[in-house]
């Protein structure tokens, strides 16, 4: 509605019924308590005197001017919805960094997402109001700091973006200054020369612009080292920025140090290899060296045998497949959640 | 750290059931075959307009009868890669191939003849044995059949995703010369027990005077066990279900106990100490599973008409009438019974194939020369119902006689098929 190029003559005010067919000037507002739309004359009429319940029939909440906005999407529900969504992401500014782990992160969003719908379509909101503001009591300080956080890392995105526009702009300007300086010496070349041809000199005309090549050359390399200089100089800034967004503060888990294989030895409980064993077959592989140039070692053939010949000897089939089976009849995690949500 | 290793291997989480699985998964694949190949005749008939109730019987091979083939042809690849002098490590890779292959995949699907020698070219390279492609082919011509490279290479993507692209085979008797490492290392009073168990095991001087008690004097007798246990390895074990049932060190040990009880009862009391209470449990356990594997599936002993230890499960087990070694697949009754299933899966697929169905060839045929009058123009006689009708419960009736003539049963179908039969064509 308020984009004039799809204007509706025919829009009134519910209230006093002026359209804007009579005045083309007319501006609706609204007010996030009970989303009924008026014009802004009746807004000063009837909330001069300070609060006073809406006037559309059957509604009658109480409603401050000052609360009154302009509505910025065209139908009330999704207008309500963003409301509540905004003031839902106030409370719950977690991150993904203040959890541990993913499955937290997401469970936390569903829980969100849980109380941002019940709220949008009026869902217990009793209880979920509740719930709210039970979070927010028990939170107040992270949300504080998160809060801080966030508007700290706006401001300083802010100033990147300034300061690149800054580097951008003297970069313009330099380029300028060059070409006109460039055009200058061009000038005072041709004015050197005519001067020393007008004097018959011709030694004089060549040491004039050679003095030329030299100086342009000069200022070709002056100009390579500042736009190099520029350009690094917002890469930086890029950089700090993206460091800047992405500030990080993962808890590191105090339990000692990262172990990749989770425990996992490489020591085996049946056997232990020995630098020799006796056997026929290997005394000719033992004393080639061609096969020992060739990267075959006996002591790999050791290891590999015993390996095989141990690594799942008491690794059992049938138990294996009766463990199974029992966990597939055990009720997952998942299912438990399942059946909460439901119930 | 051994188990675990183990439990992470394709080789476990693919390959590795318990009998009545691997028995199930051999039905379920006969079952999936069946019913497509059905589907796909009967699909071919109704475009040639023949009516469903005239459609031939399609008989397919039961999930026993593909199992006998397809063991049949693993002998014959076993013997092929003999053929080829190739070593035992690709013998078995190309054997454990077959086998994977053929739990998934029906011959209704692939005849397994066609892949003996693919499969065979692909073991060659997934176990590093270079062999150039045309001596392959060359060396597969003196045997017989005529490949040619695109015979070899085509089907090979095919294959690969019939094992699930799970090319390490982990081989039993590769684990078995750990073993006699081991034995010989005790033999030379040389033997260094792990650290978790040094307490309870007899020290290296000890263990060599109790191994060479128990030799006493035959020096040869671990060389001789060895080569028994290699020897079962590289031809029944790979004849039979272990490779699905057991894990590769549990065969290994297996072969062993089945070669030299005494020999390998000693090992293994030296490597599960009777004083370590803890592995107690898991040796008595270990003990009983090496003994099914030696009593039920690799002892000579284990013939047709021993007891069966899995009945009603599908194994591949002589008792099942299903061959187990070079000896067995010569007999002629096998052969004769495996020639029969060739022939049926023959016609089954050769039906799945041809542009026009055979029984409904056959039918337009029959009805034309039998009414003579018609002077052989089949299709002309749609007025005359009653004729056609007659003929085609006479036609039937014959089809019906030579079906329980080639089966044996004199007396025919059984009522409730008979029944059935003329329902559908009246």
């Amino acid at each position: 509605m308020s984009n004039p190029l799809f204007r509706d003559d025919d829009e009134n005010c519910p209230v006093c019924k002026s359209s804007r067919y009579l005045n083309p000037n007319i501006r609706f507002l609204m007010n996030p308590v009970c989303y009924h739309k008026m014009c802004e004359s009746c807004v000063d009429r009837i909330f001069m005197q300070g609060p006073a319940p809406c006037p559309v029939i059957a509604c009658g909440k109480t409603l401050r001017k000052n609360k009154f906005r302009k509505q910025t999407f065209e139908d009330v529900a999704v207008e309500r919805e963003v409301d509540v969504r905004k003031r839902v992401a106030l409370t719950f500014n977690k991150r993904a960094d203040d959890f541990d782990s993913l499955r937290e992160y997401n469970d936390y969003l569903e829980e969100v997402e849980q109380i941002t719908f019940n709220l949008v379509n009026k869902i217990d909101v009793k209880e979920t109001e509740a719930k709210l503001l039970e979070y927010e009591a028990a939170n107040k300080e992270l949300i504080s700091t998160n809060a801080a956080r966030q508007a700290a890392e706006m401001m300083a995105f802010a100033q990147a973006t300034e300061a690149e526009k800054e580097s951008q702009r003297l970069a313009r300007e330099m380029a300028v200054r060059e070409r006109e300086e460039e055009r200058r010496e061009q000038e005072e070349l041709k004015i050197a020369t005519l001067n020393a041809l007008a004097s018959g000199d011709k030694g004089a005309v060549k040491v004039i612009q050679e003095v030329q090549l030299k100086r342009s050359g000069e200022r070709k390399r002056r100009q390579a080292d500042e736009q190099m200089k520029l350009k690094s100089l917002a890469e930086g800034r890029s950089l700090l920025k993206s460091s800047l967004l992405a500030g990080t503060r993962r808890k590191v888990l105090e339990d000692g140090p990262f172990d990749p294989l989770g425990g996992l030895s490489d020591v085996s409980e049946h056997y232990v290899i020995q630098d020799y064993y006796e056997n026929k077959w290997l005394e000719n592989v033992r004393n080639d060296t061609a096969a020992q140039a060739g990267g075959y070692f006996v002591e790999e053939y050791y290891g590999r045998s015993l390996f095989e010949a141990f690594s799942g000897l008491t690794f059992f089939i049938d138990e294996e497949a009766a463990r199974i089976e029992e966990e597939k009849k055990a009720t997952t995690y998942t299912d438990l959640m399942i059946s909460d949500a439901v119930s | 750290m051994d188990d675990t290793i183990y439990s992470t291997s394709t080789q476990h989480r693919l390959f590795t059931f318990t009998p009545k699985q691997l028995s199930d998964l051999r039905y379920a694949t006969n079952k999936a075959a069946i019913e497509k190949i059905t589907e796909s005749i009967k699909h071919r008939a109704a475009a040639a307009g023949i009516a469903e109730a005239d459609v031939e019987e399609i008989d397919c091979p039961t999930a026993e009868e593909e199992l006998k083939l397809v063991a049949y042809y693993c002998v014959k690849c076993m013997q092929l890669s003999d053929h080829f002098q190739f070593p035992s490590n690709v013998k078995a890779t190309a054997l454990t191939f077959l086998h994977r292959l053929y739990l998934t995949t029906s011959t209704l699907t692939v005849h397994p003849k066609k892949l003996l020698l693919p499969i065979l070219y692909l073991a060659t390279k997934t176990e590093n044995h270079y062999t150039p492609i045309n001596a392959f082919i060359a060396t597969a011509a003196t045997a017989g059949p005529k490949v040619t490279k695109e015979d070899l290479l085509d089907p090979e993507f095919t294959i690969a995703m019939g094992l699930r692209w799970a090319f390490q085979v982990w081989h039993p008797f590769r684990g078995l010369e750990g073993i006699f490492l081991e034995l010989n290392a005790i033999a030379a009073g040389r033997y260094q027990p792990p650290a978790s168990k040094s307490t309870f095991v007899p020290s290296a001087s000890e263990a060599k005077i109790a191994l060479l008690e128990l030799l006493a004097g035959d020096v040869d007798r671990i060389g001789r066990a060895h080569g028994e246990a290699r020897r079962l390895l590289t031809t029944t074990a790979l004849l039979t279900d272990v490779y699905f049932l057991y894990t590769p060190p549990q065969i290994s040990f297996g072969a062993f106990l089945e070669a030299d009880r005494e020999l390998a009862t000693f090992y293994l009391d030296i490597k599960f100490p009777d004083a370590d209470v803890s592995g107690k449990k898991s040796k008595t356990k270990l003990i009983a599973v090496l003994d099914e594997i030696a009593r039920n599936h690799l002892s000579p002993g284990v013939s047709k008409e021993s007891q069966n230890p899995y009945a009603g499960l599908l194994l591949q087990l002589p008792q099942n009438g299903i061959t187990t070694s070079v000896a067995m697949a010569v007999d002629p009754a096998l052969v004769r019974e495996v020639t029969r299933i060739d022939k049926k899966l023959y016609r089954v697929t050769k039906r799945d194939q041809d542009p026009v169905p055979a029984g409904g060839k056959k039918k337009a045929e029959e009805t034309g020369s039998a009414s003579g009058s018609q002077s052989g123009n089949g299709n002309g006689n749609g007025n005359r119902k009653y004729d056609k009708d007659e003929e085609r419960r006479a036609k039937k009736r014959r089809l019906e006689r030579e079906k329980a003539e080639r089966e044996g049963d004199v007396f025919g179908a059984s009522l409730s098929e008979v029944g059935k039969s003329t329902t559908g064509a009246s």
